[in-house]
Protein backbone atom coordinates (compact mmCIF):
# COMPACT_ATOMS: atom_id res chain seq x y z
CA UNK A 1 0.00 0.00 0.00
CA UNK A 2 1.56 3.59 -1.03
CA UNK A 3 0.65 6.97 0.72
CA UNK A 4 -2.84 6.88 -0.41
CA UNK A 5 -5.02 4.44 -2.75
CA UNK A 6 -6.55 6.03 -5.76
CA UNK A 7 -10.35 4.41 -6.18
CA UNK A 8 -10.67 5.77 -10.38
CA UNK A 9 -13.69 5.78 -12.74
CA UNK A 10 -12.14 5.52 -16.35
CA UNK A 11 -8.97 8.10 -15.68
CA UNK A 12 -11.75 10.75 -13.30
CA UNK A 13 -11.08 10.20 -9.61
CA UNK A 14 -13.77 9.38 -7.50
CA UNK A 15 -12.23 9.25 -4.08
CA UNK A 16 -9.16 9.17 -2.37
CA UNK A 17 -8.30 7.14 0.35
CA UNK A 18 -5.20 8.30 3.04
CA UNK A 19 -2.97 5.20 4.32
CA UNK A 20 -4.59 6.28 7.86
CA UNK A 21 -7.79 4.71 5.86
CA UNK A 22 -9.81 8.29 5.76
CA UNK A 23 -11.71 8.78 2.92
CA UNK A 24 -11.08 12.08 1.04
CA UNK A 25 -13.34 13.57 -1.64
CA UNK A 26 -11.86 15.18 -4.48
CA UNK A 27 -13.89 18.37 -3.89
CA UNK A 28 -15.57 19.78 -1.11
CA UNK A 29 -18.34 22.41 -1.01
CA UNK A 30 -20.70 24.11 1.47
CA UNK A 31 -22.71 21.14 1.32
CA UNK A 32 -20.36 19.46 3.15
CA UNK A 33 -20.45 21.67 6.55
CA UNK A 34 -23.95 21.85 6.48
CA UNK A 35 -23.73 20.83 10.57
CA UNK A 36 -20.36 22.69 10.83
CA UNK A 37 -20.25 23.64 14.53
CA UNK A 38 -18.06 26.30 15.12
CA UNK A 39 -17.25 26.11 18.70
CA UNK A 40 -16.86 22.18 18.34
CA UNK A 41 -15.54 21.80 15.07
CA UNK A 42 -12.62 24.80 14.66
CA UNK A 43 -13.17 26.54 17.68
CA UNK A 44 -10.65 29.95 18.32
CA UNK A 45 -6.85 30.01 18.38
CA UNK A 46 -5.67 28.25 21.54
CA UNK A 47 -9.35 27.35 22.52
CA UNK A 48 -10.87 23.65 22.01
CA UNK A 49 -10.31 21.26 20.13
CA UNK A 50 -7.24 23.43 19.05
CA UNK A 51 -7.87 22.64 15.67
CA UNK A 52 -5.53 26.45 15.16
CA UNK A 53 -3.10 25.93 17.48
CA UNK A 54 -2.71 25.60 21.16
CA UNK A 55 -1.71 29.11 21.88
CA UNK A 56 -3.25 32.24 20.89
CA UNK A 57 -0.84 34.06 18.64
CA UNK A 58 1.23 31.07 17.81
CA UNK A 59 4.02 31.36 16.16
CA UNK A 60 3.04 35.06 15.65
CA UNK A 61 3.34 35.72 19.32
CA UNK A 62 6.62 34.02 19.75
CA UNK A 63 8.68 31.48 17.62
CA UNK A 64 9.37 28.29 17.97
CA UNK A 65 12.46 27.35 20.29
CA UNK A 66 15.43 26.67 18.31
CA UNK A 67 17.93 24.07 19.47
CA UNK A 68 20.26 22.52 17.22
CA UNK A 69 21.06 19.00 18.30
CA UNK A 70 25.17 19.53 20.19
CA UNK A 71 27.24 17.79 22.22
CA UNK A 72 30.60 16.28 21.52
CA UNK A 73 33.75 14.79 23.22
CA UNK A 74 34.18 16.33 27.13
CA UNK A 75 31.55 18.33 28.78
CA UNK A 76 33.72 21.39 28.41
CA UNK A 77 34.13 21.13 24.88
CA UNK A 78 30.42 20.99 24.93
CA UNK A 79 30.11 23.98 27.24
CA UNK A 80 32.07 25.81 24.48
CA UNK A 81 29.76 24.61 21.83
CA UNK A 82 26.76 25.48 23.73
CA UNK A 83 27.90 28.96 24.53
CA UNK A 84 28.94 29.18 20.96
CA UNK A 85 25.21 28.44 19.93
CA UNK A 86 23.51 30.36 22.43
CA UNK A 87 25.73 33.48 20.71
CA UNK A 88 24.15 32.77 17.25
CA UNK A 89 20.79 33.30 18.34
CA UNK A 90 19.53 29.82 19.59
CA UNK A 91 17.14 29.86 21.90
CA UNK A 92 17.12 26.26 23.56
CA UNK A 93 19.65 23.32 23.28
CA UNK A 94 19.80 19.86 22.57
CA UNK A 95 21.81 17.54 24.16
CA UNK A 96 23.66 15.00 22.52
CA UNK A 97 24.94 12.10 24.20
CA UNK A 98 28.00 9.13 23.39
CA UNK A 99 26.71 6.24 23.31
CA UNK A 100 28.30 4.46 26.47
CA UNK A 101 25.66 7.24 27.99
CA UNK A 102 22.86 6.45 26.17
CA UNK A 103 23.57 2.55 27.14
CA UNK A 104 24.24 3.18 30.86
CA UNK A 105 27.78 2.50 30.67
CA UNK A 106 30.31 4.26 32.60
CA UNK A 107 33.66 5.42 30.61
CA UNK A 108 36.08 2.92 31.79
CA UNK A 109 33.67 -0.30 30.98
CA UNK A 110 35.58 -2.27 28.51
CA UNK A 111 32.36 -2.41 26.53
CA UNK A 112 32.96 1.58 25.69
CA UNK A 113 36.42 1.55 24.18
CA UNK A 114 36.13 3.38 21.13
CA UNK A 115 32.84 5.03 21.58
CA UNK A 116 33.50 7.47 24.84
CA UNK A 117 32.65 11.09 23.24
CA UNK A 118 31.81 10.28 20.11
CA UNK A 119 28.50 11.19 18.71
CA UNK A 120 27.71 13.54 21.81
CA UNK A 121 29.23 13.75 25.15
CA UNK A 122 30.12 11.40 27.84
CA UNK A 123 28.35 11.72 31.18
CA UNK A 124 29.35 9.75 33.87
CA UNK A 125 28.74 11.96 37.25
CA UNK A 126 26.67 15.19 37.98
CA UNK A 127 30.07 16.99 37.66
CA UNK A 128 29.64 16.39 34.63
CA UNK A 129 26.81 17.43 33.98
CA UNK A 130 27.63 20.84 36.22
CA UNK A 131 30.39 21.61 33.50
CA UNK A 132 28.51 21.10 30.48
CA UNK A 133 25.95 23.59 31.52
CA UNK A 134 28.20 26.12 33.55
CA UNK A 135 27.35 29.97 32.92
CA UNK A 136 24.25 28.45 30.94
CA UNK A 137 21.67 31.03 31.75
CA UNK A 138 18.83 27.95 32.46
CA UNK A 139 16.59 30.50 33.48
CA UNK A 140 16.17 31.63 29.38
CA UNK A 141 17.33 28.73 27.79
CA UNK A 142 15.75 25.06 27.99
CA UNK A 143 17.47 21.93 27.44
CA UNK A 144 16.04 18.55 26.03
CA UNK A 145 17.94 15.82 26.97
CA UNK A 146 18.23 13.20 23.90
CA UNK A 147 19.04 10.09 26.23
CA UNK A 148 15.85 7.70 25.89
CA UNK A 149 15.97 4.78 27.79
CA UNK A 150 18.26 6.01 30.89
CA UNK A 151 17.10 9.96 31.17
CA UNK A 152 15.43 9.04 34.68
CA UNK A 153 18.74 8.21 35.89
CA UNK A 154 20.44 11.47 34.54
CA UNK A 155 17.97 13.09 36.47
CA UNK A 156 18.20 11.47 39.61
CA UNK A 157 22.01 12.76 39.25
CA UNK B 1 37.41 -26.55 -7.60
CA UNK B 2 36.91 -22.80 -5.81
CA UNK B 3 36.15 -22.68 -2.78
CA UNK B 4 33.28 -20.80 -1.64
CA UNK B 5 34.02 -17.27 -0.13
CA UNK B 6 33.35 -17.27 3.87
CA UNK B 7 32.67 -13.49 5.56
CA UNK B 8 31.58 -12.42 8.88
CA UNK B 9 29.97 -9.45 8.80
CA UNK B 10 30.43 -7.80 12.22
CA UNK B 11 28.52 -5.00 14.09
CA UNK B 12 31.24 -3.45 16.65
CA UNK B 13 30.91 -0.99 19.09
CA UNK B 14 27.71 0.04 20.71
CA UNK B 15 26.20 2.02 17.62
CA UNK B 16 22.80 0.00 17.49
CA UNK B 17 22.64 1.31 12.73
CA UNK B 18 22.86 -2.25 11.60
CA UNK B 19 20.38 -1.58 8.64
CA UNK B 20 23.55 -1.39 6.50
CA UNK B 21 25.33 -4.59 7.68
CA UNK B 22 22.04 -6.41 7.32
CA UNK B 23 21.69 -5.43 3.65
CA UNK B 24 25.21 -6.21 2.72
CA UNK B 25 25.02 -9.52 4.45
CA UNK B 26 21.86 -10.77 2.08
CA UNK B 27 23.94 -8.73 -1.09
CA UNK B 28 26.87 -11.18 0.12
CA UNK B 29 24.65 -14.24 0.54
CA UNK B 30 23.24 -13.38 -2.89
CA UNK B 31 26.20 -13.13 -4.72
CA UNK B 32 26.93 -16.75 -3.38
CA UNK B 33 29.20 -16.46 -0.70
CA UNK B 34 28.50 -17.81 2.86
CA UNK B 35 27.73 -15.24 5.34
CA UNK B 36 27.62 -15.18 9.15
CA UNK B 37 26.46 -12.22 10.43
CA UNK B 38 27.38 -11.30 14.70
CA UNK B 39 24.63 -9.27 15.50
CA UNK B 40 24.83 -6.11 17.63
CA UNK B 41 26.83 -4.49 20.39
CA UNK B 42 30.26 -7.61 19.30
CA UNK B 43 33.47 -6.37 21.37
CA UNK B 44 36.55 -6.82 19.31
CA UNK B 45 37.64 -10.11 21.31
CA UNK B 46 34.06 -11.34 20.15
CA UNK B 47 34.71 -10.75 16.46
CA UNK B 48 38.62 -12.23 16.38
CA UNK B 49 36.46 -15.22 17.76
CA UNK B 50 33.56 -15.24 16.06
CA UNK B 51 35.86 -15.00 12.89
CA UNK B 52 38.00 -18.25 14.37
CA UNK B 53 35.51 -20.28 14.87
CA UNK B 54 33.50 -19.99 11.82
CA UNK B 55 36.78 -20.37 9.91
CA UNK B 56 35.99 -17.33 7.67
CA UNK B 57 38.83 -15.79 5.04
CA UNK B 58 37.62 -12.18 4.90
CA UNK B 59 36.16 -9.89 8.31
CA UNK B 60 34.20 -7.31 6.82
CA UNK B 61 32.84 -4.23 9.84
CA UNK B 62 30.18 -1.90 9.81
CA UNK B 63 30.87 1.21 11.27
CA UNK B 64 28.88 3.82 11.55
CA UNK B 65 29.86 5.91 14.73
CA UNK B 66 33.13 7.45 13.94
CA UNK B 67 34.64 4.45 16.05
CA UNK B 68 36.91 2.89 12.83
CA UNK B 69 40.11 3.67 13.80
CA UNK B 70 40.90 2.27 17.51
CA UNK B 71 38.13 -0.64 16.43
CA UNK B 72 40.24 -1.51 13.27
CA UNK B 73 43.31 -0.73 15.17
CA UNK B 74 42.56 -3.41 17.59
CA UNK B 75 40.93 -5.96 15.49
CA UNK B 76 44.00 -6.09 13.20
CA UNK B 77 46.36 -6.62 16.56
CA UNK B 78 43.95 -9.30 18.13
CA UNK B 79 43.83 -11.26 14.74
CA UNK B 80 47.29 -11.28 14.94
CA UNK B 81 47.78 -12.64 18.33
CA UNK B 82 45.25 -15.65 17.38
CA UNK B 83 47.15 -16.43 14.39
CA UNK B 84 44.62 -15.37 12.17
CA UNK B 85 46.48 -12.01 11.12
CA UNK B 86 46.74 -13.56 7.22
CA UNK B 87 42.82 -13.01 6.80
CA UNK B 88 40.96 -10.33 5.11
CA UNK B 89 39.22 -7.37 6.65
CA UNK B 90 37.44 -4.86 4.94
CA UNK B 91 35.28 -1.97 6.32
CA UNK B 92 32.03 0.22 5.64
CA UNK B 93 30.36 2.50 6.83
CA UNK B 94 30.24 6.22 7.86
CA UNK B 95 34.76 6.80 7.18
CA UNK B 96 36.04 9.89 6.35
CA UNK B 97 38.01 10.49 3.18
CA UNK B 98 40.77 11.47 5.44
CA UNK B 99 41.10 8.10 7.04
CA UNK B 100 41.32 5.91 4.43
CA UNK B 101 45.39 6.50 4.18
CA UNK B 102 45.64 5.48 7.90
CA UNK B 103 43.22 2.43 7.79
CA UNK B 104 45.01 1.25 4.82
CA UNK B 105 47.94 1.65 6.55
CA UNK B 106 47.08 -0.57 9.64
CA UNK B 107 46.20 -3.49 7.23
CA UNK B 108 42.53 -2.85 6.33
CA UNK B 109 42.31 -3.90 2.16
CA UNK B 110 38.78 -3.24 1.06
CA UNK B 111 36.84 0.34 2.36
CA UNK B 112 33.78 0.75 1.38
CA UNK B 113 31.85 4.39 2.77
CA UNK B 114 28.56 6.04 2.15
CA UNK B 115 27.45 5.52 -1.84
CA UNK B 116 29.63 2.19 -2.35
CA UNK B 117 26.95 -0.41 -4.45
CA UNK B 118 27.13 -4.02 -4.10
CA UNK B 119 28.91 -4.72 -7.02
CA UNK B 120 31.54 -2.73 -6.31
CA UNK B 121 31.94 -4.91 -2.90
CA UNK B 122 31.08 -8.11 -4.29
CA UNK B 123 33.70 -7.65 -7.45
CA UNK B 124 36.41 -6.47 -4.76
CA UNK B 125 36.21 -9.79 -2.34
CA UNK B 126 36.10 -12.12 -5.71
CA UNK B 127 39.08 -10.28 -7.03
CA UNK B 128 40.78 -10.24 -4.16
CA UNK B 129 40.12 -13.07 -1.61
CA UNK B 130 42.47 -16.06 -2.55
CA UNK B 131 39.98 -18.85 -3.51
CA UNK B 132 42.50 -21.61 -4.42
CA UNK B 133 43.10 -23.15 -0.72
Amino acid sequence: MGVATYIRDGKEIKEVILESGISVKTCYSPEDIADFDYANDLGDPGEYPFTRGIHSGMYRKSPYTMRQYSGFGTPKETNERFKFLIGQGQTGLNVAFDLPTQLGLDSDDPLAEGDVGRVGMAVDSLRDFEEAFKDIPLDRIGSGLTINAVASIMLAM
Amino acid sequence: MAKIIRILIAKPGLDGHDRGAKVVAQALRDAGMEVIYTGLHQTVDQIVNAALQEDVDVVGLSILSGTHLPICEKLVQKMNEKGIGDKMVVVGGVIPDKDVPNLKAMGIQGIFPNGTTFDKIINFLKENVPTNF
